[in-house]
């Protein structure tokens, strides 16, 4: 527990030093999120009276917000130590890469965070959504699913960033899972709108349960909530060692070909 | 620490090509040993040194750190070792020099405490106390180095492997380097592995000299040795130049000459058998030997 808080310490120490200097691209950064997060609302849910549609649909693009960074900034991440050359002196430091990797993007969440609650809150205002909504016990329970959900694609993450020590432009792949999520995860359109093949593909990926579990529990439609959780529980599971498994292969690829320096 | 490396090979393969970087390297570093790993480039310095920290797994061979193979045992080479591999690249430029040790002080577990003391101590021993909270992206390359291996020894590790530590030191720095390797070598028994060209260094630490030449350990000498070794082999010799009289050996060094007179240095013991009874030889007497030269004798097989 010491050792958690004493990375997470060291990696928002990072995170802000990093805001330090680049914070004119992190201001500019955050506008573009908040239009385009004012613009999707808008063109989405105008005329809409469903107060939880338009809540689910705010949950929906916070997934997206997030998995999309959870996914490309641990390829980023990767890639950005091995060009500096910190990544040989990261691998010989007393903590294992793969905590070190996840407490990077924790500290980078909860930064994301900050502005995140604030879009929220402007959002519910704009949009005339109820405050009573996010006074209630379903909307902790659809936080909590929020991050299960967020913790699963930190799985994908870890594979990208595997991918990214070995291959090293990994994490232009990574840039797919933007699209992925804000139209495929069920956010924006029905996924019942494609082809079976679609569908089937989507449901490999947790976004899709976490929302579809998101409604359910702001909903309380009871129906199919149960499967959701679970499915989405094993698909953390899964995704979680996948990521760490792919991890784990690709660095001992770097140390057998001795690349952790070489860019 | 005790490092023992068996017949250790390692080769990079590309598409086009392979390329031996170490040949059945076998050697024993004993704990509180300093050890220069000299050669030219790409003699296979470097793929030594991270294979014995485990950056780099070995095709052929081991590392053994106290009887423990390394690439077995990750986290606990990991754990105990340092290394400054590309000094000015191993630490985040837009950070601070204080922020770089404090962040890598918490990804080694060290408590806050431990972090603010041993950074003010190094910071002031390597004159960087008043640029503590600088971004290191403004500091010149030596004082980049200079953090670095403050990093290196604020994880207070068993085995220190230092790639060309003194690159950009200035004079003052450099000694503070190596009068804290010695330190760490005799007080506390740390094993310390350094690549370098720096004759200065070499010179002062006087220590066990590794020579590599094409991945291959081609001697494996204490500096004095070597330096008695070589001046038994070389000799400086004046001598009087007379027509008929005997002629300057093929690797006569010329220091001097005046008139008919002179001063040379000299390996080639058959033609100095010739010229011991003649006349003409003023004077005679055995070299010592820079580490530049020792260093040349070696990788040309004359030593």
């Amino acid at each position: 527990m010491r050792n958690g808080v004493q990375l997470l310490k060291a990696e928002c120490l990072k995170v802000f030093g990093d805001v330090k200097i680049y914070w004119l691209n992190y201001a500019f950064g955050n506008l573009n999120v908040f239009f385009m997060f004012l613009g999707l609302f808008y063109a989405f849910s105008k005329g809409s009276q469903d107060q939880l549609g338009k809540l689910t649909f705010l949950f929906g693009l916070m997934y997206w917000y997030f998995g999309v960074h959870a996914v490309d900034l641990m390829g980023l991440l990767m890639e950005e130590e091995i060009q500096q050359g910190t990544l040989e002196q990261l691998l010989m430091t007393r903590t294992p890469l793969s905590a070190s990797l996840f407490f990077r993007i924790v500290a980078q969440t909860l930064f994301d965070l900050a502005k995140g609650v604030f879009v929220f809150a402007v959002c519910m205002w704009a949009f005339a959504i109820n405050l009573s909504q996010i006074l209630s016990l379903r909307f902790a329970a659809s936080v909590a699913v929020f991050f299960i959900g967020l913790l699963a694609m930190y799985g994908f993450g870890y594979m990208i960033a595997g991918l990214s020590l070995v291959y090293k432009q990994a994490s232009s792949i990574a840039s797919v899972s933007s699209t992925l999520i804000l139209f495929f995860s069920g956010t924006t359109i029905d996924i019942a709108a494609f082809p079976g093949i679609v569908q089937a593909l989507v449901r490999l990926f947790p976004f899709y349960w976490s929302n579809a579990l998101i409604e359910g529990i702001l909903r309380l439609d009871g129906s199919g909530m149960a499967r959701s959780g679970a499915v989405l529980l094993l698909e953390l599971a899964a995704w979680t060692m996948g990521g760490i498994w792919t991890l784990h292969r690709c660095l001992r690829v770097v140390y057998d070909c001795g690349t952790a320096g070489n860019y | 620490m005790n490092i023992e490396i068996r017949n250790l090979s390692k080769s990079y393969k590309s598409r086009t090509k392979t390329t031996q970087a170490l040949r059945d390297v076998n050697l024993t570093i004993k704990s509180g040993e300093i050890v220069c790993v000299l050669g030219h480039n790409g003699a296979g310095k470097t793929t030594l040194v991270k294979s014995i920290c485990g950056l780099l797994r070995p095709d052929q061979g081991a590392v053994y750190l106290d009887g423990r193979a390394v690439h077995e045992n990750l986290s606990f080479a990991h754990g105990r070792c340092s290394a400054v591999l590309e000094g000015s690249r191993n630490i985040y430029y837009y950070l601070t020099a204080y922020e770089n040790l404090r962040y890598f002080g918490l990804l080694n577990g060290l408590g806050h405490r431990e972090i603010d003391e041993k950074a003010a101590h190094y910071l002031r021993l390597f004159a960087l106390e008043q640029f503590r909270d600088v971004p290191v992206n403004a500091f010149s390359r030596g004082m980049q180095q200079k953090t670095a291996i403050i990093i290196a020894l604020m994880k207070d590790p068993e085995v220190l492997l230092l790639d060309e530590p003194t690159l950009g030191l200035d004079i003052l720095s450099s000694d503070a380097v190596i009068e804290i390797l010695h330190q760490l070598a005799s007080d506390g028994g740390r094993s310390i592995i350094i690549t370098t060209h720096d004759v200065h260094l070499i010179e002062r630490l006087n220590a066990r000299m590794v020579f590599m030449n094409q991945g291959q350990v081609v001697r494996d000498s204490r500096l004095p040795e070597l330096k008695r070794d070589g001046a038994d082999r070389r000799y400086q010799i004046t001598l009087q130049l007379r027509p008929g009289g005997p002629e300057l050996p093929a690797d006569a060094d010329l220091r001097e000459r005046q008139g008919d007179m002179a001063v040379f240095e000299t390996a080639d013991c058959r033609w100095l058998e010739q010229v011991l009874a003649s006349e003409q030889l003023i004077q005679i007497e055995k070299c010592s030997q820079s580490v530049a030269e020792i260093y040349k004798a070696v990788m040309s097989g004359h030593a």
